[in-house]
């Protein structure tokens, strides 16, 4: 099975209006007998959001490539926040905040997903529930924020070809109207279809500069994986 | 095609609720008229955010007489009209205003759950009259009003602080004294600042730094040390 991807990271106009660095990142790269795609959201008023999402995708990167597809579900996110932790140098981890969204897949097309704080993964066979409405939409939790286990969603599935993954911060999750997720995801798969991946990435970016919500502020990112 | 049929068409509104004293006791020493301007000022700083980047939106709660009122829904703070000045007279139905605003906030149509989270401010000389322990009790202890940020600014210099620092749930923030012109702008400064710059934590406790060594050492702790760091 093969993987075709796309991601793009676009500042949201509040962080632009406030000469702040955009405080999402993004990675998709191939690992031994698969893939892996990250995205994370710094918490908005940590000084070091940017580089503590920039070094969640990497730790994730780093730790995922050296272990086993079936390593147990706590020791791999001990694994990732401790080297997250540790190549944080001289900053504190409150200053770094950052949600972490994992999606990792075998090349038989075994899925494991592992998500701490806002954001949604979904695939074509599965879409993650809203969050809580007791809760706002600014109120999240992160790597540098909790410690504990449960605060993570750890989900495996099994997916055929054609399937997509999708991974997106909750500036755009939060803004997508309700149950249309999975279409928003399929609708992107096609816009792009035939497009090189430069063409591609200039239309999504377009197309997250320009979102339909109203005083719409936050950054933006998206990775889409079709497996093929 | 474009994405934007899939986008939400409405903003992401942060709800601001005054809660502002109008009872007999702000009639003297000029109190009345400087919750006046406080309110007038507050509003006319949030259009102006509200045109730079999140929608804001005010609602106002009155507490003077024998009960509180709703004197102002949340609205578009851009869409607010000139506000009539308010007058002080009766009893100082407080714990009643913590209600209504209790109320407000559990209202999950008025305020969703993709809105940013809700600031209260209470403006008073901090004198109430009812039953206020169990109107705030109510609020702190609901599902989203335990989350809401608050404030609190004195009006008057015999204001009563205990009151206001028992509503007060910003650490970093104190009881704010509206005497002199220059407070109220601290005052501003530092709300303007938890809305559009902090970003919240799961219950008002969080709203300082962590102390991570106070979390339970379970099976659901990670082991890590992230206090060192």
């Amino acid at each position: 099975m093969s993987i075709c991807h796309l991601s793009v990271s676009v500042i949201g106009p509040g962080h632009l209006l406030n000469g702040q660095p955009n405080q999402d990142s993004v990675l998709v790269k191939r690992v031994p007998n698969g893939w892996l795609a990250v995205v994370c959201d710094g918490m908005g008023s940590k000084p070091h959001s940017d580089i503590g999402s920039r070094q969640a995708c990497r730790a994730a990167f780093d730790v995922i490539k050296t272990v086993d597809f079936n390593i147990e579900s706590k020791s791999l996110i001990k694994r990732i926040y401790q080297h997250w932790l540790d190549s944080l140098g001289n900053m504190t981890a409150n200053d770094a905040v950052t949600t972490c969204l994992i999606a990792w897949v075998s090349d038989s097309g075994e899925l494991r997903t592992f998500q701490i704080g806002d954001g949604l993964i979904l695939t074509s066979q599965q879409t993650t529930e809203r969050s809580d409405t007791n809760d706002f939409g600014n109120i999240t939790t992160g790597l540098g924020k909790s410690k504990q286990f449960s605060d993570w969603q750890v989900t495996k599935q099994q997916l055929k070809v054609g399937d997509v993954i999708a991974l997106m911060t909750d500036g755009i999750s939060e803004d997508i109207n309700q149950g249309m997720e999975l279409a928003f995801v399929n609708s992107i798969v096609e816009s792009t279809d035939g497009k090189s991946i430069r063409q591609a990435k200039a239309w999504l970016k377009n197309e997250f500069r320009n979102w339909g919500t109203p005083n719409h502020t936050d950054d933006k990112t998206l990775a889409i994986l079709v497996l093929s | 095609m474009s994405l934007k049929k899939f986008a939400v068409a409405k903003a992401r509104a942060l709800p601001v609720i005054i809660l502002a004293d109008t009872s007999g006791s702000m009639s003297v020493n000029g109190k009345i008229a400087a919750l006046n301007e406080a309110v007038q000022n507050m509003v006319a700083t949030f259009k102006q955010e509200s045109a730079r980047q999140a929608e804001i939106q005010v609602g106002l709660i009155t507490f003077g007489g024998d009960s509180a009122e709703m004197h102002l829904p949340l609205a578009k703070a851009s869409e607010i009209e000139a506000m009539q000045p308010l007058d002080a007279f009766g009893r100082t139905p407080m714990g009643h205003a913590f209600e209504l605003a209790t109320e407000v906030l559990e209202d999950k149509e008025l305020i969703t759950s993709r809105d940013y989270r809700p600031v209260l401010i209470l403006l008073s000389d901090g004198i109430p009259t009812d039953s206020w322990q169990a109107g705030l009790e109510r609020l702190t202890t609901s599902e989203r009003g335990q989350k809401a940020s608050r404030f609190a600014m004195a009006i008057g210099a015999e204001a009563n602080i205990d009151v206001l620092e028992a509503f007060n749930n910003d650490l970093e923030a104190r009881v704010f004294k509206a005497n002199e012109a220059r407070d109220i702008h601290r005052f501003f400064r530092a709300v303007t600042m938890s809305v559009t710059a902090r970003s919240q934590s799961r219950t008002p406790n969080e709203l300082a730094p962590i102390n991570f060594d106070e979390l339970d050492h379970d099976d659901d702790d990670l082991g890590l040390d992230l206090e060192g760091l």
